[in-house]
Order: structure tokens, then C-alpha cells, then sequence
């Protein structure tokens, strides 16, 4: 008796505790749990994947154990990377195999499980431990993650649709709620998962209540602080405030004279609205659900939220345009190379356009990272931390894949990226200057985070709305 | 039908090889980093020093070293997992780091790295570059300790408060009699505990001066315990049960301020996760210098409350040996009921078989004015369930008196027995294991009367307070004898007054900085000229609060 109580303790223990979506004090994976989980069978294809994607690949990895090790920093993301990628791209053709309506629907999230924050950490840290042990790891880190989506699906399926797996549930007469299945709901399921799922939990004791140490309250009272500080700082002298004032009146002019130059006219006709789009009305946090683990994470504190910010604006914009390149010129005429030779159609592009993308983003940041440190050291103390966080990240690999295999041009795909790395350092600057304020007087940093999740989830609601305005 | 795959295969290659070339070319020309010395230190005296090249984050340099750093994130400073603790000043918290921080750690930090007080701070392991000589500290678990399993087999109530337990392991492991191992507390079973008893805890910790450690999740605790066995497949531990008040001083080894009867409700009590029998438990081990000189020597074993165990399995080993010089073994207990009536028949038998060894139970007595030698109901208990054979020889042997009622064996203290048994000799090895106030007294007691040698006296230190304090008493040994020598009226009353301040009132209560402190001042009144005899007793005022 007391065996069968130890083992339903255990059991629901391996799931909960320090489930990275739904109950870890830091949380990871969020991205893909708030865009797939409003259908159930989306959730099961989803964490099938990622289960499928990890153990393969640490499978291959880890006889492989000592080079990797010995191979140094720069060159290890890049083989983990490759192996990664492969196996993302077998499991995204069984899914169009076997379910083909399912993958037709997340496809674009199959192919970020490639930059799943639970991948690569989980396989790098089962580097360092014997086989079995890595992979109950492994198993524990997908299965609790698959299982917050289920849990999510199982919320959001019923709500919006009335269905579960396809079949009614709810009675015709009941109300449908839209929001549910919008991106938006997402935020507020998670959200509302954490808040109800924490007291049951508690109460089981299958998660360990944290001191209650305020970590708000605590920075602000440490005195690293260094938003305001730096703004009483900041004397606008007249000079500064002359040149400020040219420039805005040149902008002006610019933009109100640019039909004079007819070809600078139709690029700013084309170019602006894919920037605005980008920008605000279809922003890769908000409406794509991209990239929220390290906007939760580093928006705590406004200065990182910053420098962060500007990182991923110029990693995605360099790394983007870099990619379209390679993809253009290498991927596609290489492909047309072996349509000339055989009259099998192998397209390159499409089958390992993942694997090529990532490995030159992490080769690019390396690159970029070490000459930082060598020539420029003041910018690399300032910024050179936040651009290694990035190298491997949903919103680096996320600008590529959603521009450049649908055949954008160099400039539009590059205007693209641009526009989504400036919209994430909006919505983190923006995130981190509300927890600044402390809406909530939350007790701890969990509670705190799950906040943090529901403000996005408002900001979320609120760029909806303005997306419905049609300015163009 | 082959040309387009090896062709695509091809075009790949290349570009993946031309990619990772770029990065290499450039990594070489302006990323190789100095050569650097990394320095591990850890729990049982783990120590281990790595050659590494300069410029990498420390995270990657410990995974790719095989260190196990739990990082969930991968590095990314959003897990908050792969905390450090570095001797090493690289600099404060980076933006990314802060949040991860609660305040304590952030005062420890500013303290460390402004006042230069406390030995260590706390970093993500994934922020650190390491750009000098580090040196830190890695918690047991992320070190590649080999880790046994074993099932409980047996559980034997030996005393009222002494229990032992046989576990048998998966595979026979090789260990030497008087080594210990490392029993791994289920990570469950510590949290429930800390449920229940924090506040206990809390106080404990209190009266110990010590600081309380609130529980932190993902942690093992480990345990020390010495192996009373000999065989290789069957290891037997004695755990003592220690009193349910959680005020007196706790169980010995261990993380600090765990609670006393922490260990007591992990084999007792009626918790779901509890140590039942054909529980499977893991240990780490075995650990230890606590063995047999080879050489032949007149041995002491001094054995008291569970440090009966490594001496049980010493005592074993010179049997099956067979040496054949001169064994004494002191037993110190509270009183008959304390000494553990299973083992009674076999040492008895080794007395009368071997006119060489010696068994000598000592009996102290529960409490103040409390007199072993009338035995007590439990006592005649404990006894009358001998075997009448065995019963007979403890008579025979003057152990107990014809009706059952008396003890007739020591009382008191084994300090002040030795000369009664011992004479002074430059062979004798002392071997000790028991609570430290005894270890401590004894070794005093041996030094002053049998010259025993600093390296002969053995003992296993649990704490990690032992060592230093017999090294104090070997200092104060010396000191002895100049103040002898200085000719002062009552020096014998003096140095006994001394002895009784720094044994009682700052050994036993682990004040080792006090004890140095002490022998200090004492070094400089004996070695200053002036007023010695009045500036002993100055000292001895100072302390008498």
C-alpha cells in the first residue's frame, strides 16, 4: 500500500516537478506550447516531435561524446545543430506522411523545434551524464512538456471548437469563446494554468513552495536600478537638442520629398508597410508566439531588456539577410546543378534549408562574438553576453524560415527581420518597464513570471485590435 | 540514379565544411585564449586541477570537462540552475545574472567581493568567462562519484537506541574494515522532513550556533557511516537513534544542520518514504584512512555509542589475522543496557580464548549521580535475555555479580582507566571512534599519561572538527611542560584548570578559532617575561563566563 502511494507520488512528481511550462521557477519552451496547443491533436503531434527529435538525436550524439567535447565552443553548437536539424526534418516528412493536415497546419512550429530551448540544453547536459541517465532526462524534461500541452490543448480545444480531438463535447447551445483559440488566449490558458494548477500542487506537495522573497522589491531596493539613474544623468544640452531637431526636420523632408526620386518612392511604398507589418501588426512575440523565454527572462531588468534587445535586432537582421544569401546562392543553384545532371528532382532548399539556416546563424554569432571580444572589447563587455544567448533562438531562426524559403526578395526578407527584432525590443522594453511597476505585489519569482504572461497576454490583445485597423 | 544524392550530399558538405572553416580561421586568429589553471574542490577532500585554455564560458569548460552542472536552459541565463560557488573574484553579476539571485545571495556577494569577507560567491556558471585562475566549488552531486546501489535487508533493533541494518549492494565493492561510506538520503525524504520540522530545525540550529540552511530543491543529502562488516557482498552499518529532543547536539557527520533525529526518522518512522525493508538506497564510498597498522603494535580500541561500528569491524580483522599482541578494547556506554548484547558472547569468548586481549566496558551513567553499578530494570532485562552459557562467563569474567544485580566491570570515564590497564610504550596505537567529547578526552588523557604519539592516535573525523582540535591539545601538550618548567607555586592545579577551559568549554562546543586562540594567548604569556603565574589566572578569568 504504502508502495503504490510512493509510486503515484513519483510518477506525478516526474511530470510536475520542475515542468519547465508549467510549474519550474524559470520557465522554458513556451513558444510552441502557446501557438500549437489549441487543438489537441496539434498538442500530441507537438510533443511527439520533440520527444522523437531529442532522444533521436542525443542518440547519435553521444557516441560522439569526446569530439564534441574537444571541439570547443564554437564548433559544438554547430555539430549539435546539424544533428538536430536533421532529425526535424525526418520527423517534419513523417508528419506530412502520416498526418498530413496536422503538419499542414504547424508546420513552421515543426520546424522551430529545431531552437526548442528543452533540445539543446537537455542534449548538452546529457553529454556530461551515462546514457540511461541522459535519457530518463531527456524523458522526464519532453514528457513534462508534452504533457503542460495536453493539458493546455485540453483547455483550450473545448473552449473555442466545443471539440476534443474533433469529436463535440459541448453541446451545441454552448457558448463558443473565439478568444480561446487565437494566439492571444494562449497566453491567458497558460497564465490561468499557473495560477490554478499552483495552490493543488502546493497542496499535494508535489511542487516545493519557494521562500517568499520578493525579487521585485529586492532590485529596487538594491539600488541596481539603473534605469532612473541613468535618465538623471542624461543633461540635454542645447546643442544636442539643435541636432536632434535637424535630424527630425530632415526625416520629414526626406519622407515628404522622397517622391521626387521615383525609385526611392515605389522601395519606400514597398518597403514601409512589410516594416509596419512587422513591426506591429503581425509582430513575431504577439501574434507568431515567438521567442517568449528569454522576453520573460530578461525583461526583469530593463537595462538587460535593452542591450538584449538591440542583440537580437542585429543578429536577426545580419544573420537573415547572410541566409537569404546562402539559401539563393548556394541551396537553389545547387539544386538546379543536380536537376541538370539527373532527372531525379532533388531540391535541396526544401529538405535541408533548416540545417543550413541554423548552422550559419551559429557560425555568424561565433564569428561575430570573437572578433567583438578581439577588436571591440568595450562593446563586447557591454553587449557581447546577450549575443551568444541568442545564437540559438526561435526569433534568429524564426525571421529566416517565415521570409526566405517563400521566395521574398534580399530586401524584403532583410526588412522583415529588421522589423520583427525591433518589434521584440519593443515588447521587452515594454514588458520590463510594466514589472518594473508592480502591477500585482507578486510574492516570488514564480508567481511573478506567471504575471508577466498575462500582461503579455493583454499587450497580445491589444495589438490584435490594432491589427484589425487597416491603415494601407 | 546515385549522382543527385552524392552531388547533394556534396554541395552540403562543403558548405557545412566551408562554414565551420570560416569560424575556425577565425576562432584561431583572434579567439585563442591564455592557458589557465582550473581548481575543483569539493566535499571529501576532492581536490583536482585542469589545464584549460582561457576565454570560454565556464559552463562549457565543466560539461565539456565531464562535470555535471545542471543547466536546463543550455546556457542561456534563463534557467537560473547552474549556480557556482567561485573562491575566485571574476567580477560581479552580470544584467542577466541578477535576477537569478535572491537578496542573502546578493549581500554575500557584495560582501565577498568589497569587504573580501566570507571564502566564497555565488555566479551562473554560463555568465563567467574565465579569464584567470579560478578556483571553485562543486557540490557532490555534479562530480562523477561512483554511486552503489544496495537493498536494506535486515533491520535490528541492537539496543534501546542503537539499530543495525545490513545492505546488501548489487555488486561485492571493495573496501578495507574500518572505511565508511556515504549514505545518499532520497531527495523526497528530506523535503518531507523539512516540512515537518523546519521550525525544529530552526531551533536546533540555533542552539548549535549554527546558521540554518533553509531546504533547497535538488539537493541529496549524504551521511556518513562506518561499515561494521568484513564481507565484501553484506555490509552492516550501526545507526544510533538518536533522542527525540531536538535540542540536544545531533547525530554526527553529515550537512550541517539537518536536524538531529533526522537519520531516526528516516529507518523509524511510519513515513511513506521511509527506509523499509528491501529498500533500495545508494551510497557513495567507500572513504577513509580508519584501518589496522600493518606492523605488529599494542592496539587500543576506544569505542563508544555508534562509533562501536568501524571498531566492531577492526576488532574483526585482528581476529581473523590472528595477531597476537596485546588488544584492549574500552567500550564506553551509559549503562548495561546500552552495550549491545548480541556482540557481548563473541567478545567474552575472545577474552577467554586469547590471554592477550582485553575487553573493558566502561559504564558512565545516564545522567548526573546516576549509578551504573545497581542495574535497573531494563538492564536486568537486557541481561537475563542472554544465553544462560553466556550469562555464566560474563559472571565468570567479574562482569556481573551472582544475582544479577550488580555491575561489578569500570565505571566512570576511560581517560582516567588507562594507566590502570596500560603502561607507557612507544608501539601503542590508539584507534577511537565515539562521540567527540570522549575522543577528545581520551586522546588528552593517553597524551598526558602514555605519551601517545600525535600519529598514533587514529580516528575518523566526521565533523571535521577532531583534527584540529587534537592538534590543539598536542600544542597545549607542549606548553605543559614549559610551564613546568617555570617553577610557578600550584602549576599542577593550573595546567588542570586550563585543560578543563579548553577541553570543556571550547572543544566540545567546536569553538576550534577560540581553542587557537587560546593556545595563543597562552604561547605568549609563557614565552613573555613578567608576572606568568598571575597572568594564568588573568586568562583563566577571562574565560570563566
Amino acid at each position: 500500500m504504502v508502495g503504490l502511494k510512493r509510486h503515484i507520488r513519483k510518477t506525478s512528481k516526474f511530470f510536475l516537478r520542475d515542468n519547465l511550462i508549467l510549474t519550474a521557477g524559470a520557465g522554458l519552451g513556451f513558444c510552441s506550447s502557446l501557438a500549437v496547443t489549441n487543438k489537441l491533436e496539434n498538442s500530441l503531434t507537438m510533443g511527439l516531435g520533440v520527444l522523437f527529435v531529442t532522444m533521436g538525436s542525443f542518440a547519435l550524439v553521444y557516441p560522439f561524446k569526446r569530439l564534441i567535447s574537444t571541439a570547443g565552443t564554437h564548433h559544438k553548437i554547430s555539430l549539435l545543430m546539424i544533428i538536430v536539424s536533421v532529425f526535424v526534418a525526418i520527423f517534419g516528412f513523417f508528419a506530412q506522411a502520416f498526418v498530413p493536415e496536422i503538419a499542414a497546419s504547424i508546420k513552421a512550429y515543426i520546424d522551430l523545434i529545431t531552437t526548442n530551448c528543452i533540445v539543446l540544453a537537455a542534449i548538452s547536459e546529457g553529454l556530461t551524464v551515462d546514457f540511461w541517465e541522459a535519457q530518463k532526462k531527456i524523458l522526464k524534461a519532453c514528457m513534462g512538456y508534452a504533457f503542460a500541452l495536453v493539458l493546455l490543448a485540453f483547455l483550450r480545444e473545448p473552449l473555442g471548437f466545443g471539440t476534443v480531438m474533433g469529436f463535440s463535447v459541448l453541446p451545441e447551445a454552448f457558448p463558443r469563446t473565439v478568444l480561446m483559440i487565437t494566439p492571444v488566449g494562449g497566453f491567458f490558458a497558460l497564465a490561468g494554468f499557473r495560477l490554478l494548477l499552483r495552490p493543488f500542487l502546493l497542496k499535494a506537495r508535489i511542487v516545493y513552495q519557494e521562500a517568499a522573497s520578493c525579487e521585485c522589491a529586492a532590485t529596487a531596493t538594491n539600488g541596481s536600478n539603473p534605469a532612473p539613474a541613468s535618465r538623471e544623468k542624461i543633461e540635454i544640452s542645447k546643442k544636442t537638442l539643435i541636432t536632434i531637431g535637424l535630424g527630425v526636420c530632415l526625416f520629414i523632408s526626406i519622407i515628404v520629398h522622397i517622391q521626387t526620386n521615383p525609385t526611392l518612392h515605389t522601395q519606400f511604398l514597398i518597403f514601409l508597410p512589410i516594416l509596419l507589418n512587422a513591426l506591429f501588426f503581425d509582430g513575431i512575440v504577439l501574434s507568431k508566439l515567438l521567442g517568449i523565454c528569454p522576453l520573460l527572462n530578461k525583461s526583469r531588468q530593463i537595462d538587460a531588456a535593452w542591450k538584449m534587445g538591440v542583440a537580437v535586432i542585429i543578429v536577426t537582421t545580419l544573420s537573415t539577410s547572410l541566409n537569404w544569401v546562402i539559401y539563393n546562392s548556394v541551396l537553389i543553384k545547387g539544386s538546379n546543378l543536380i536537376a541538370k545532371y539527373s532527372p531525379l528532382s532533388v531540391r535541396l532548399e526544401e529538405i535541408f534549408y533548416l540545417t543550413v539556416f541554423i548552422v550559419t546563424i551559429a557560425v555568424f554569432v561565433q564569428t561575430l562574438s570573437v572578433l567583438l571580444r578581439k577588436f571591440a572589447r568595450a562593446v563586447y563587455e557591454e553587449m557581447g553576453q546577450f549575443l551568444e544567448l541568442i545564437t540559438v533562438n526561435c526569433i534568429v531562426l524564426a525571421s529566416a524560415t517565415f521570409t526566405i524559403p517563400t521566395g521574398a526578395s534580399f530586401m524584403v526578407s532583410t526588412v522583415t527581420a529588421l522589423g520583427y527584432g525591433l518589434h521584440w525590443l519593443m515588447v521587452v522594453v515594454w514588458l520590463a518597464l510594466l514589472r518594473r511597476q508592480r502591477l500585482f505585489v507578486p510574492t516570488n519569482a514564480w508567481d511573478e513570471d506567471t504575471i508577466a504572461i498575462l500582461l503579455l497576454g493583454v499587450m497580445a490583445a491589444i495589438f490584435t485590435g490594432i491589427g484589425m485597423i487597416s491603415i494601407f | 540514379m546515385l549522382t543527385p544524392l552524392f552531388l547533394s550530399a556534396g554541395i552540403l558538405a562543403i558548405l557545412v565544411l566551408a562554414l565551420s572553416l570560416v569560424c575556425e580561421i577565425v576562432f584561431q586568429l583572434f579567439g585563442r585564449g591564455e592557458k589557465r589553471k582550473l581548481t575543483i574542490v569539493s566535499d571529501d577532500e576532492f581536490k583536482k586541477e585542469l589545464n584549460i585554455e582561457g576565454g570560454e564560458r565556464l559552463l562549457t569548460l565543466l560539461q565539456s570537462k565531464g562535470f555535471n552542472i545542471p543547466a536546463a536552459c543550455g546556457g542561456m541565463a534563463t534557467c537560473g540552475q547552474c549556480k557556482v560557488k567561485l573562491h575566485t573574484d571574476v567580477g560581479s553579476y552580470t544584467a542577466v545574472e541578477t535576477p537569478h539571485f535572491d537578496m542573502r545571495s546578493r549581500e554575500n556577494t557584495k560582501k565577498f567581493l568589497e569587504e573580501g569577507i566570507g571564502d566564497s560567491y555565488e555566479r551562473l556558471a554560463c555568465q563567467v568567462r574565465v579569464e584567470k585562475d579560478v578556483s571553485l566549488y562543486l557540490p557532490k552531486d555534479s562530480l562523477h562519484v561512483k554511486k552503489y546501489a544496495a537493498r536494506v535487508v535486515k533491520k535490528i533493533l541492537i539496543t534501546s537506541d542503537k539499530m543495525e541494518i545490513w545492505i546488501k549492494p548489487a555488486k561485492p565493492i571493495d573496501y578495507k574494515p574500518g572505511q565508511y561510506i556515504q549514505l545518499m538520503l532520497p531527495e523526497d525524504f528530506v523535503e518531507e522532513h523539512y516540512k515537518k520540522y523546519e521550525s525544529h530545525i530552526k531551533k536546533a540550529c540555533e542552539n548549535l550556533g549554527k546558521e540554518f540552511i533553509p531546504y533547497t530543491p535538488g539537493s541529496s543529502m549524504y551521511r556518513g557511516y562506518s561499515l561494521a562488516s568484513y564481507e565484501p557482498d553484506l555490509l552492516k552499518l550501526i545507526v544510533r537513534l538518536a533522542p527525540v529532543d531536538p535540542t540536544k547536539t545531533g547525530d554526527r557527520g553529515g550537512a550541517p544542520c539537518i536536524g538531529p533525529n533526522f537519520v531516526h526518522h528516516y529507518i523509524l518512522e511510519q513515513s511513506v518514504w521511509n527506509c523499509f525493508l528491501g529498500e533500495k538506497i545508494r551510497f557513495t564510498g567507500p572513504y577513509g584512512h580508519f584501518s589496522l597498522k600493518k606492523e605488529p603494535h599494542t592496539a587500543v580500541f576506544v569505542a563508544g555509542g555508534a562509533g562501536l561500528a568501524p571498531i566492531l569491524a577492526l576488532l574483526e580483522q585482528w581476529f581473523i589475522e590472528g595477531r597476537k599482541d596485546t588488544a584492549i578494547f574500552f567500550l564506553g556506554e551509559r549503562r548495561l543496557q546500552d552495550i549491545p548484547m548480541m556482540y557481548l558472547p563473541k567478545w567474552l569468548k575472545w577474552q577467554t580464548m586469547n590471554s592477550n586481549f582485553k575487553f573493558v566496558p566502561v559504564l558512565s551513567g545516564a545522567f548526573r549521580d546516576d549509578d551504573p553499578a545497581i542495574l535497573n530494570e531494563i538492564d536486568k532485562k537486557c541481561f537475563s535475555d542472554l544465553a544462560e552459557e553466556d550469562k555464566q562467563l560474563a559472571k565468570k569474567q567479574g562482569y556481573i555479580n551472582e544475582q544479577e544485580q550488580q555491575w561489578k566491570g569500570e565505571k566512570g570515564f576511560i581517560g582516567p582507566l588507562l594507566n590502570k590497564y596500560l603502561a607507557t610504550d612507544p608501539d601503542i596505537v590508539f584507534y577511537l571512534c565515539g562521540p567527540a567529547p570522549m575522543t577528545v578526552t581520551v586522546i588528552d588523557a593517553a597524551a598526558n599519561v602514555l605519551n601517545l604519539q600525535k600519529d598514533n592516535a587514529l580516528f575518523d573525523d566526521f565533523t571535521g572538527t577532531l583534527t584540529p582540535s587534537v592538534d590543539i591539545l598536542y600544542q597545549k601538550l607542549e606548553l605543559k611542560e614549559k610551564i613546568l618548567a617555570l617553577n610557578i607555586p600550584d602549576a599542577g592545579k593550573i595546567i588542570e584548570k586550563l585543560t578543563f577551559t579548553l577541553v570543556v568549554q571550547l572543544l566540545l562546543r567546536d569553538k576550534i578559532e577560540e581553542g587557537y586562540n587560546f593556545i595563543g594567548k597562552l604561547r605568549n604569556i609563557v614565552e613573555a617575561s613578567g608576572q606568568k603565574g598571575k597572568d594564568l589566572a588573568a586568562l583563566l578569568d577571562s574565560y570563566k563566563k
